[in-house]
């Protein structure tokens, strides 16, 4: 799946999106507004497939509001796995509820 | 006006008067089988105990340095507890939600006053009766002021008097917004202008943060400052300026743009009401900042500055 380009070269930060072999939606990097369509178009991917649907966050360093609203706001809800601390914390104030949240 | 919301300020001096003046408030309401939550300081909570005796177990007592930690929980949480109170309880319910100004500066007082304006739109649903206690040495003159304007009822004594200076909520805050009273950044402040990256704004934040602020409290300001750059970038015409600086033990960030103003003076203000409504951002930034000061006039932009420690 797509990257963007290294943040030296582009006004952008960098994230990468890919759906591994287990059918999990990997995001890695900072997911903020410069790369929202990086977020959507892999969420759109993970829909395409047989749920269950399930985002693994733990290379995911970075998430503004808007990129957790794609997260949160889907029709079907998706298993949000392993955010880190500041991930999980906006989550929690959003009242994200936990049975979204799995932590291996 | 029994069944409508009722939201009074009510002046008393020390402990002893404060728990003569809001006795009879709290006990009509435990004899009718209301719900009735007070907040207040520890010497009020003891004293209005001891005049309650046993009247007082059916109350739901909170701390009010827990509840006013920050302005932007302080207000989340009375609209959780109201709401719920509202929803699963037939009678009406009485509040006490006593703001301490010990301590505090005249920021953060300017906008927990802004939060007591709010409440007069956001409980008018619920019908319930909120008194809101000050204490006569910490309530300076322009204070007051300000305490009657977000107050359309002043308790005083037993008798419930109309505030003659109440403004409504909309004028209040957007009259809040339009006064340009924020002081001076300190000349060793760091100022980025343009061309500008978030994700360099976000490094800078951290590192600046980093070494006197816990990670999780530098995070909270990193995401909040990514938010005030999101909206000045799709509200604003993106921003014009963005300046931080350490005082103390404080970390401040201040965004500004050149665009036409808020849309509402209450944006950002409430809980939305769907994970994906406008103001989303604004409103987290509340949840995780110390305090937040909105600055925005139609047509002369708008300045977001945050506040962690």
């Amino acid at each position: 799946m797509e990257s963007s380009d290294r943040p030296d070269k582009v006004v952008r930060a960098w994230l990468e999106v890919r759906l591994d072999l287990h059918g999990v939606l990997r995001l890695a990097g900072e997911a903020d507004m410069s790369t929202e369509h990086l977020v959507r178009a892999g969420i759109d991917q993970l829909r395409a497939a047989p749920p269950p649907h399930r985002v693994d966050l733990s290379e995911l360093s970075f998430i503004d509001a808007r990129c957790l609203g794609l997260l949160l706001d889907s029709p079907e809800p998706l298993v949000l796995v392993n955010p880190r601390p500041n991930v999980r914390r906006v989550l929690e104030v959003l009242g994200a509820s936990s049975h979204r949240l799995e932590t291996r | 006006m029994s069944h409508t919301y009722q939201h009074a300020a009510l002046l008393y001096d020390d402990p002893q008067d404060f728990a003569a003046a809001t006795a009879s408030f709290v006990g009509e309401g435990v004899d009718a089988g209301e719900a009735v939550v007070v907040v207040t300081s520890g010497a009020n909570t003891e004293a209005l105990r001891d005049v309650l005796g046993a009247a007082g177990d059916a109350v739901t007592w909170g701390a009010a340095e827990d509840w006013y930690l920050r302005p932007g929980v302080m207000f989340d949480r009375f609209q959780e507890t109201i709401t719920d109170l509202a929803r699963t309880h037939k009678g009406r319910i009485r509040v006490i939600g006593e703001q301490v100004h010990e301590g505090r500066t005249a920021a953060e007082v300017r906008e927990l006053l802004r939060y007591d304006s709010l409440s007069n739109v956001v409980f008018q649903p619920t019908a319930a009766w909120v008194l809101c206690p000050y204490r006569r040495a910490t309530t300076p003159p322009e204070v007051l002021t300000d305490v009657l304007r977000s107050h359309p009822f002043l308790r005083d004594g037993g008798e419930v008097v109309t505030s003659d200076t109440f403004v409504v909520p909309e004028v209040a805050l957007a009259h809040g917004n339009a006064h340009d009273d924020l002081p001076t950044p300190p000349p060793y402040a760091t100022l980025v202008t343009p061309p500008m990256r978030a994700v360099d704004i976000r490094r800078l934040a951290t590192a600046m943060g980093r070494g006197f602020l816990t990670d999780e409290r530098t995070q909270d300001l990193v995401f909040s400052v990514n938010e005030a750059l999101n909206n000045a970038e799709t509200h604003g015409g993106g921003a014009t300026g963005v300046t931080l600086w350490v005082d103390g033990a404080r970390l401040t960030c201040e965004v500004r743009d050149a665009g036409p103003g808020l849309s509402h003076p209450f944006c950002g203000y409430l809980r939305p009401s769907t994970l994906t409504a406008g103001g989303r951002g604004l409103w987290l930034t509340r949840q995780l900042c110390d305090l937040v000061e909105v600055r925005s006039q139609a047509g002369r932009g708008t300045t977001v500055r945050l506040h962690v420690s």
